[in-house]
């Protein structure tokens, strides 16, 4: 047998023993049963024989009584013949407060005591021989209980009831009757004797009592409170119908304890155990809580109670009530929040108005907050004042609390980041009031560890522009209207900052404007000194002219440094109107296709004879694809280079080399134009000046290289205009690199090349030069002697362009104002009339106008010394065909004459 | 002891090692029973000592701790045996503050020879309750465990405390239970 089966038939063997122990238990309880049984029923026998057997005491018993009655009715009888005894009888009948009455076995009165007398009102000899019936009950009385009394009288047995009589005067009493049969030894019913007690006082009593309860109810069910009770072991066993109708719920599942399941859990423990201390010390409790409304919504109810005593101070209990409080609460929670709310914008509204920093007033003004509604940090973050538009951060301009900062962010996050920044992306208010359940962008641990729920933040606006964030958090739940509620103290916030902002900027300007001042006084200094230099050189010189000892080489000389000074003076004018006309805006950018590498080229060919009598040599360099095409303005690009490419052959000593590069930076999206020399270079401290107008490296640099030392300064400007950047690395006594930095994005690239730099040979030349050349001899006889008539106030201009007409064979008229040229020009025939557009009275562009309005048709070409593009313009939109700008370039000005006097011959050499 | 209590020991035994554990432990306690028990008959408790001994030494648990594990397994087993004393019971401290007044008292109507332990309420405030147990066998880690399977059966969160005491003479165990 395996050890399995052998443990499977041990426990056979045990359940079959255990069973057999139940059976041998069953049949002991049945055996047990089975003898309680008999036994029962010995003793049930015997009862029977004991209830025979006192049955049959019983009615010996009576029988005794009746012997004993009648015996003591014989001996009543013997002592009614006793006076003495009668007497004691009477005195104790008379004596007892009760009524004592004898009737006949008929009903009949024999014997009445003074008791009865005085309880019923009749006198003993009114009533005797009459039933009590007859004259003692009434129509109140129970007819019932009279029933019952008049059989139990018909079978001779005793009664025993409470009965309303009748006072002789009318008046109701009520009895209790003892009555009992009497018999003589014979056992026949002789007399009923009957003690009748007045009890209409305890009956009353009982009555007020039931009545006062039941006033109780009604008006506990009737009043408008929440009515219970307890009894002395401080079970809940009432509750009025007020109550039962605020909560909805049946008395049986309110009382006891049952009515705790109707207050509010987070009251629950606290209501609990006030009862349960009130109730201990048996003191009165005055509670407030939540508690459930039938429908379903926790209501505040104020809940009073007091001890119960009876009249010796016996506890009985506790009485209370309760009153629904929960409108009151809410009205003076709201009223309570609008004081706050007041107050705060009162403090608010004064706080921005107040000097100090915009700090020290968003301090005072998160203090306002923390303090008014109880946040235990409040922090109002602003957008800078003076940042772009797209540099979109917020700084922490105050931070108020009774808990540690958040770890992150500190004290500058972007809009966007975090929830405060989100808050100022969406320019949505926020309010959690459930940190841990309800919000992803909140540091959760932070928030937790200082006991933080709750979150509001507001977006600070001012006629639509963010100019920061407010944000609290609070350890309660705040008024689910604060969003709304705060919305003018969030305002009137914003409007500080913002006013602070303005002052602030204002400030700023009102700095910027006295340092433009000075800086324009310090130009106009400057500006004044450099005319001066090449001024006082040209005076000087001329001073020297006058000396008859000064001869031959010598006078050529100063001739030619007269003439350099004079263009130096040319120089800085036309740089200085560049400048101004940058500097008033009055400078503008084209945007044309062009080919920048034509730009380059130009440049280099017009620069290349300079530094090759220098002794310069200028190379080209194209790193890499560059766009073929660009939209930018090519005039401007190519003064920056000129100026670049100037620099540096000024600086640049002989023998060394000039490297010119234009290449795409791929990495930082730019089109680079540089120009890189072997010259003197720049200190660092030198670099910084270098884009200021009038400075140069080294104020000693001017008398060593000559420049007005604005070209920098003015390629700095148009190099901003045109949305790019200049810069410049320096080794000093190694070279300089100067870059022209032009975004891509900006110049919208049409197509990208290699393309070599085509090196042009410079040239001087233009076409009427050609033309010049081409049609020589023929031509120029044909326009000799041509009559020129010159238009212009300035006696000096006068005598310098007259001279340079007759030189080229022109005969030439003079007129000194406009109205004089215009007479002269409608009396007389002229070929041509040379016109200065700045004169008093009349000045070229109204003459101009005036003649082609009158139908002449002769060529008139401009002299004007307001050298800029659209000033050209003008002149050619008033009617002139070309123009020559002062100071008169000798060559230019007959190369122009020639040129219009050629065209106007026309082919066949006539004049038109 | 009442043979319920040695059945239900038994099965507990079945169930989490097998009959084979009830068998060895039948045999090495020897017992005047032999092992036979019925839940309706009465046997000295010093055999459920003597089995709870032989237990202890084949799990290599301690008597007090195989006490409390049957104290909370039986009191599992009473919840399903006895529903009638559960009705209108709404928390342990509901349930356990009438084992004196009421349970007891029914279970003596059932089985008059039982005999069984005294608990002694009082009620310290709503979420405390004091039990003193008294009882002849003196098995605290008995009724210590039961009153844990009371609080699991109602599921509460109710912290237990337990000290050594002499009530009315008699060595005895004060339990403090307190809801949280």
């Amino acid at each position: 047998m395996s050890e399995t089966e052998e443990i499977w038939r041990k426990r056979l063997e045990r359940e079959r023993a255990a069973r057999k122990q139940a059976e041998a238990l069953l049949e002991r309880k049945s055996l047990e049963l089975y003898e309680s049984n008999r036994s029962l029923q010995a003793s049930y026998d015997e009862l029977e024989v004991r209830v025979a057997a006192r049955t049959e005491e019983l009615s010996q018993a009576n029988v005794r009584l009746q012997e004993e009655i009648a015996e003591r009715l014989r001996i009543e009888g013997s002592l009614r013949t006793s006076e003495s005894q009668a007497r004691t009888l009477a005195l104790v009948a008379s004596r007892t407060v009760n009524a004592v009455v004898i009737t006949g076995a008929n009903g009949k009165i024999e014997w009445v005591n003074s008791g009865f007398e005085r309880i019923t009102g009749y006198r003993g000899e009114e009533v005797i021989g009459r039933t009590p019936g007859s004259f003692l009950q009434g129509p109140e009385t129970d007819r019932e209980t009279v029933r019952y009394m008049k059989e139990r009288i018909v079978r001779g047995e005793m009664f025993e009831c409470d009965l309303l009589n009748y006072h002789k005067s009318g008046r109701t009493y009520w009895l209790h009757i003892e009555a009992q049969p009497l018999f003589d030894e014979s056992g026949r019913l002789t007399h009923f004797m009957a003690i009748e007690t007045d009890i209409t006082e305890r009956r009353e009593s009982e009555q007020t009592l039931r009545e006062s309860e039941e006033r109780f109810r009604t008006l506990a069910d009737s009043a408008p409170v929440l009515i219970w009770m307890t009894d002395a072991r401080e079970r809940f066993f009432y509750f009025n119908s007020t109550w039962q109708s605020f909560t909805g719920r049946q008395l049986d599942s309110e009382i006891d304890q049952g009515w705790y399941a109707g207050v509010h859990p987070d009251d629950r423990a606290r209501v609990e155990t006030e009862f349960c201390k009130a109730f201990r010390d048996r003191i009165s409790i005055r509670t407030e809580f939540r508690l459930m409304h039938r429908d379903g919504e926790h209501r505040w109810i104020l809940n009073t109670g007091v001890p119960r005593l009876t009249q010796d101070g016996r506890f009985e209990g506790y009485v209370g009530s309760a009153i629904d409080i929960h409108e009151l609460k809410r009205k003076t929670a709201a009223l309570a929040e609008r004081i706050t709310q007041a107050a705060l914008e009162t403090e608010i509204g004064y706080s921005v108005t107040q000097f100090g920093s915009l700090e020290a007033i968003l301090e005072r003004c998160a203090n306002a907050i923390s303090r008014h509604l109880g946040t235990a940090l409040t922090r109002i973050w602003t957008v800078p004042a003076d940042a772009p538009d797209d540099l979109a951060v917020l700084e922490l301009k105050a931070s108020v609390g009774d808990c540690s900062p958040p770890p992150q962010p500190e004290h500058r996050i972007a809009i966007g980041e975090f929830k405060i920044g989100k808050i100022a992306r969406d320019r949505q208010s926020v309010l959690i009031q459930d940190i841990e359940n309800h919000s992803k962008m909140i540091d959760k641990a932070w928030a937790h560890a200082e006991g933080l729920k709750t979150f509001f933040g507001f977006p600070l606006i001012v006629e639509n522009r963010l100019v920061g964030v407010l944000v609290a958090f609070g350890r309660r739940a705040f008024p689910e209207t604060i969003v709304e509620d705060l919305k003018s103290v969030a305002d009137a916030i914003s409007v500080g900052i913002e006013r602070k902002n303005a002052e602030q900027a204002l400030v700023k300007a009102k700095i910027d404007a006295e340092e433009a001042s000075r800086s324009k006084s310090e130009f106009l200094a400057n500006m004044s000194h450099e005319v001066r230099t090449p001024l006082g050189a040209i005076l000087g010189y001329n001073e020297l002219l006058t000396d008859s000892s000064v001869e031959g080489a010598q006078r050529v000389e100063i001739h030619e440094r007269i003439r350099a000074n004079g263009q130096h003076l040319l120089q800085i004018l036309n740089d200085i109107l560049d400048l101004s006309k940058i500097e008033a805006g009055r400078l503008f950018i084209e945007k044309l296709q062009f080919a920048p590498v034509d730009v380059v080229s130009e440049t280099v060919a017009n620069l290349r004879p300079r530094a090759e009598e220098k002794g310069v040599g200028i190379s080209v360099v194209q790193t890499g694809p560059i766009p073929q095409r660009i939209i930018s303005d090519p005039t401007r690009l190519r003064q920056i280079l000129i100026n670049l490419l100037g620099n540096a052959v000024k600086f640049t000593p002989a023998g060394k080399k000039i490297a010119v590069g234009i290449e795409v930076r791929p990495d930082e999206d730019m089109l680079v134009f540089y120009v890189e020399d072997e010259g003197i270079g720049i200190t660092p401290a030198q670099r910084r000046k270098l884009f200021k107008p009038f400075e140069q490296g080294d104020s000693s640099t001017t008398r060593q290289f000559g420049g007005t030392g604005l070209g920098l300064s003015i390629s700095k400007r148009l190099a901003d205009m045109m949305g790019g950047v200049m810069d410049v690395t320096s080794e000093p006594g190694v070279g300089s690199r100067f870059s022209f930095l032009l975004p891509l994005s900006k110049i919208a690239v049409s197509k990208w090349s290699i393309q070599s730099i085509p090196v042009r040979k410079p040239t001087q030349e233009s076409p009427s030069e050609n033309l010049t050349r081409t049609s020589q001899g023929s031509a120029l006889d044909l326009i000799s002697g041509s009559r020129v008539l010159l238009c212009e106030d300035n006696p000096d201009n006068q005598r310098v362009i007259r001279f340079y007409l007759k030189k080229a064979g022109f005969t030439v008229d003079l007129a000194e104002n406009g109205r004089i040229a215009i007479d002269k020009a409608l009396s007389e025939k002229y070929d041509l009339v040379l016109m200065d557009m700045q004169m008093p009275e009349l000045d070229g562009y109204a003459t101009t106008r005036t003649l082609r309005k009158a139908g002449v048709d002769l060529p008139i070409v401009a002299v004007t010394a307001n050298a800029m593009r659209e000033d050209s313009e003008k002149c050619l939109d008033a009617g002139c065909d070309d123009y020559v700008p002062k100071p008169i370039d000798p060559d230019r000005l007959i190369n122009t004459v020639q040129r219009l006097l050629m065209v106007r011959r026309g082919p066949l050499g006539t004049i038109r | 002891m009442k043979g319920i209590v040695f059945c239900e020991f038994l099965e507990m035994v079945e169930s989490e090692d097998g009959f084979g554990m009830v068998d060895r432990l039948i045999e090495s306690a020897k017992l005047p029973s032999g092992g036979s028990y019925t839940a309706v008959g009465t046997y000295d408790h010093a055999e459920l000592v003597a089995l709870l001994i032989a237990y202890s030494g084949q799990k290599n648990l301690s008597v007090p701790e195989l006490l409390r594990a049957f104290g909370k397994y039986l009191f599992g087993r009473f919840v399903v045996l006895y529903p009638v004393f559960f009705e209108n019971k709404r928390s342990a401290f509901d349930f356990l503050s009438h084992i004196d007044s009421y349970i007891h008292v029914e279970v003596r109507k059932l089985y008059a020879d039982a005999e069984l332990p005294k608990f002694t309420h009082r009620v310290l405030d709503h979420n405390r309750l004091e039990l003193t147990y008294t009882s002849a066998k003196h098995l605290p880690d008995f009724a210590e465990g039961l009153m844990r399977g009371c609080i699991d059966h109602f599921g509460e969160t109710i912290e237990l405390n337990r000290q050594a005491v002499v009530f009315d003479g008699v060595e005895s165990e004060r339990f403090t239970l307190t809801r949280s």
